[in-house]
């Protein structure tokens, strides 16, 4: 199954409230059959958007197995939920991708060896059709 | 032509034709400005140098090198990731809160898109501000260049 990355953005919570809230949702998605790998608290902060009149929160950050038709389902459960103001899921195929880095800014290697190439010239050549005779005797 | 002049004039004559040539071969105008002299030789001018003179060449970095060439990608081997907004907000204007281009900041184009894309994803999650530069950050190094400040 591919590996998904579930963010959520809660109201600002205690210590017992937060166990209450992890543990409704690390237990739906374990009897759905979904797989749970780590669950990670990133912090309380202010938040940088206003989301249903609240100004502060806290991160949470999931590490999960799920197929690609539960997406929708568990959007809807995310709603749902009282406490729960964002949520958002990515493939981790997408996020932790990573370029090979040439090292120069201004990455001109490549398209000046294009330019450098010797392009073939046209030969000049007279398309004659000897089975037409324009003047014939 | 002298064997004819001599046959015709007297001696006396002959000898100041003599003195005239000897003459010119003296005054005659020399056409190069230097004259010889033995101080001038290249062989003492060689031990002359070893002494600093100011006029020789100073030996010192190549001075129009481009500079651009010792700029590196400042993201080189460094992981981007929607999550930390501290390193995305590093490449928004304090001003309007809109991406700079790449013109001003030394990334690769590979570099810099993994940038644009983590951006509207933190936009949309919820870690970054779409209409502003968080005024926390704002002491950050500037990464642009200073014309376009």
């Amino acid at each position: 199954m591919p590996r998904y990355e579930i963010s959520m953005i809660t109201k600002l919570l205690d210590r017992n409230q937060k166990v209450e809230v992890l543990g409704s949702v690390v237990k739906y998605l374990m009897g759905q059959g979904h797989v749970v790998r780590k669950v990670e608290h990133l912090g309380d902060r202010c938040l940088p958007v206003k989301m249903e009149k609240q100004t502060e929160g806290s991160y949470f950050v999931m590490d999960t197995d799920f197929s690609r038709e539960a997406v929708v389902d568990l959007k809807k459960f995310f709603s749902m939920q009282e406490d729960v103001l964002r949520s958002t899921i990515l493939p981790q195929e997408m996020i932790y991708e990573t370029f090979e880095c040439t090292g120069d800014p201004e990455n001109y290697g490549e398209k000046l060896q294009e330019l450098v190439k010797p392009k073939p010239k046209e030969e000049f050549s007279i398309n004659i059709n000897a089975d037409i005779v324009p003047f014939p005797l | 032509m002298l064997l004819k002049t001599l046959q015709k004039k007297p001696l006396m004559m002959c000898c100041a034709i003599v003195e005239k040539a000897q003459l010119s071969m003296m005054t005659r105008r020399t056409y190069s400005l230097q004259t010889f002299d033995p101080s001038l030789d290249p062989s003492k001018q060689k031990k002359a140098a070893t002494k600093q003179d100011p006029d020789e060449p100073v030996e010192m970095e190549d001075p129009y090198v481009r500079s651009t060439s010792l700029i590196k990608c400042t993201l080189c081997g460094v992981d981007v990731n929607y999550k930390n907004a501290q390193l995305l907000s590093q490449f928004k204007s304090s001003f309007t809160g809109v991406v700079l281009p790449n013109n001003n900041v030394n990334l690769c184009d590979k570099k810099y898109k993994e940038v644009c894309r983590a951006i509207t994803t933190a936009q949309i999650a919820g870690y970054l501000p779409t209409l502003m530069k968080e005024p926390i950050f704002f002491e950050d190094p500037y990464l642009g260049k200073k014309s376009n400040q």
